[in-house]
């Protein structure tokens, strides 16, 4: 078991957001989280990786409760981050942007470049641009790269095609599909595009009003009839 | 100029007499801009990394001068003296980040009144303790005459030593992994800690750093000042002029710039009419700059930056 959270609740200063979610990742595989604008798809992720508290339920990671861990402490025990807008830090050039990213999972090992490099080339070649200077696409590349060079067991990823054309949405699903079926990955994903979930997703739980009121699988998913519905706006 | 070098004083004039000249204008831009570099090179820390405005950055410094002090009147080399100054400093830093000052990230004007009632306290607690002057440091090394100008090579080290300082500040962050997990946290301490970047860690570092610098600066600039509770002072103003000026999109670059920059005026005034009227010419240049450049010099690096880059 990757990840498994109960009965989750937490939300903002005016109220609970999240009102009971639970969920597991078992193994490699990417699991959808699915819903319209407002649900509480990214205060589930902001209370999965801590940046928000948790007011009630419990989160596991590898069996490990860390629900009252920092922040930090759950990127270091294999978690890694891919904030909805790509959380960037504009100043700093590519390369030390990757750099940042060396103790998600804990820091144990040395950075692997060669993998993130292989996946997104160009990140090698524009490793002494600035950040803020790349494509929305090639920001969110980043962003992912980050995230994984460290060697997390479990990536959460935000709404990674949010602001990307289309082409590189279907070059980060490849790359998804890619990285659980060699890397044995954990992916929960939250995403609104259709596409990229059909294409890289297993199974998909939809969030409404802070709850999950269905889960799709593989069939239902593929079928597209379903998870439009519950994504129509 | 060695006994054998001399001209008989009829072949001197002319020529000969411009380049002392030369030396003694220069010599006292270096020793402005090293003050002014100096005074503000532990608040740019604080600052421009934790955006705190460190109102005791004057009382560290004379914490910094306290501890070269009492070193030195108990045998140990003034040198040593300065980098005891600095660890003492930093290390004091550090237990006050710890204890109160990590309680008001993120609230400014709470920082501002809670650094403004450490220095009160620190000054008073000095007096208390130590009565109103300490021993005197000595300047070391001497001075190198040359006709009517005399330097002083204490104030020659001095700017050597500040652009020593300036360089191995930026190298800590620019090339080592503090600086690198510094400059995360800087620019977006929830992304930082959602990569595993410990930034309570990297907060304390840095305000023991900047800490350990005003202590420094403070013991480097002792022996030409006298060494009492209230001695901050002199340096507080000095130092907010040049990191205000100098602006926050780079602030080591901003400082250097700064502080280069307003002694170029400050210096041929204060020849020319007096230090008084120096120090009014560096007070209205500063309010110039900041009328014309409310980010500071550092900004007009940054406004040109991305037109590069493109």
């Amino acid at each position: 078991m990757i990840l498994e959270v109960n009965d989750l609740r937490s939300g903002y200063a005016t109220g609970d957001v999240l009102q009971g979610i639970s969920l597991t990742l078992e193994g490699p595989g990417v699991i959808g989280v699915v819903g319209r604008n407002g649900v509480g798809k990214t205060t589930l992720m902001r209370t999965i990786i801590g940046l928000l508290p948790a007011r009630q339920g419990t989160i596991r990671l590898r069996g490990e409760d860390v629900t009252r861990f920092s922040t930090e402490d759950r990127a270091r025990s294999g978690v890694g981050y891919v904030p909805q807008g790509r959380g960037m830090f504009p100043n700093m050039t590519v390369l030390d942007n990757l750099r940042t990213g060396r103790f998600v999972g804990g820091g144990r090992h040395a950075p692997q470049f060669d993998l993130v490099y292989g996946y997104f080339p160009f990140l090698h070649q524009r490793a002494k641009q600035l950040a803020g200077t790349l494509s929305g696409g090639q920001q969110e590349m980043l962003a992912i790269a980050r995230a994984l060079i460290g060697g997390p067991d479990l990536l959460l990823l935000d709404e990674p095609s949010d602001g990307v054309q289309p082409s590189i949405v279907d070059e980060i699903g490849d790359f998804l599909t890619d990285l659980v079926r060699t890397r044995g990955m954990a992916v929960l994903i939250v995403e609104q595009n259709v596409d990229l979930v059909r294409r890289v997703v297993d199974c998909a739980h939809v969030l409404e009003k802070g709850r999950i009121v269905a889960t799709l699988g593989g069939e239902e998913i593929r079928d597209g009839e379903l998870l439009a519905e519950h994504l129509a706006i | 100029m060695s006994g054998s070098e001399r001209i008989p004083l009829s072949r001197r004039e002319g020529g000969s007499k411009v380049l002392p000249e030369l030396a003694s204008i220069l010599y006292q831009f270096g020793t402005n801009a090293a003050f002014l570099l100096l005074s503000a090179l532990g608040l740019i820390v604080i600052l421009g990394m934790m955006n705190i405005i460190n109102l005791a950055h004057g009382e560290f410094m004379m914490l910094g001068a306290y501890v070269a002090s009492f070193a030195v009147h108990r045998g140990i080399p003034f040198p040593l003296a300065v980098i005891l100054a600095f660890f003492a400093t930093g290390a004091f830093g550090i237990v006050l980040e710890r204890l109160v000052i990590r309680r008001f990230y993120g609230r400014e004007l709470g920082a501002l009144v809670t650094t403004w009632g450490i220095s009160l306290i620190l000054a008073q607690g000095a007096l208390l303790l130590f009565g109103p002057y300490m021993p005197p440091i000595p300047i070391p090394g001497g001075a190198v005459s040359e006709g009517v100008f005399s330097f002083s090579v204490y104030w020659l080290i001095l700017i050597g030593i500040s652009i020593v300082l300036v360089v191995a500040l930026t190298l800590v962050y620019r090339a080592t992994p503090f600086g690198l997990q510094a400059r995360a946290t800087m620019q977006n301490p929830s992304i930082a800690r959602s990569l595993g970047i410990r930034t309570g860690r990297v907060y304390m570092l840095t305000f023991g750093l900047g800490a350990g610098l005003a202590g420094l600066s403070g013991a480097l600039l002792a022996p030409a000042t006298s060494i009492a509770p209230f001695m901050g002072q002199q340096f507080v103003a000095p130092a907010f002029i040049t990191v205000v000026v100098g602006g926050g999109a780079n602030v080591i670059a901003g400082a250097v710039g700064s502080s280069t920059f307003l002694s170029l005026i400050e210096t041929p005034v204060s020849l020319t009419l007096g230090t008084f009227y120096g120090t009014m010419a560096l007070l209205v240049m500063a309010l110039l700059i900041i009328r014309v450049l409310p980010a500071g010099i550092s900004s007009l690096g940054a406004r040109l930056r991305p037109a590069v880059a493109r």
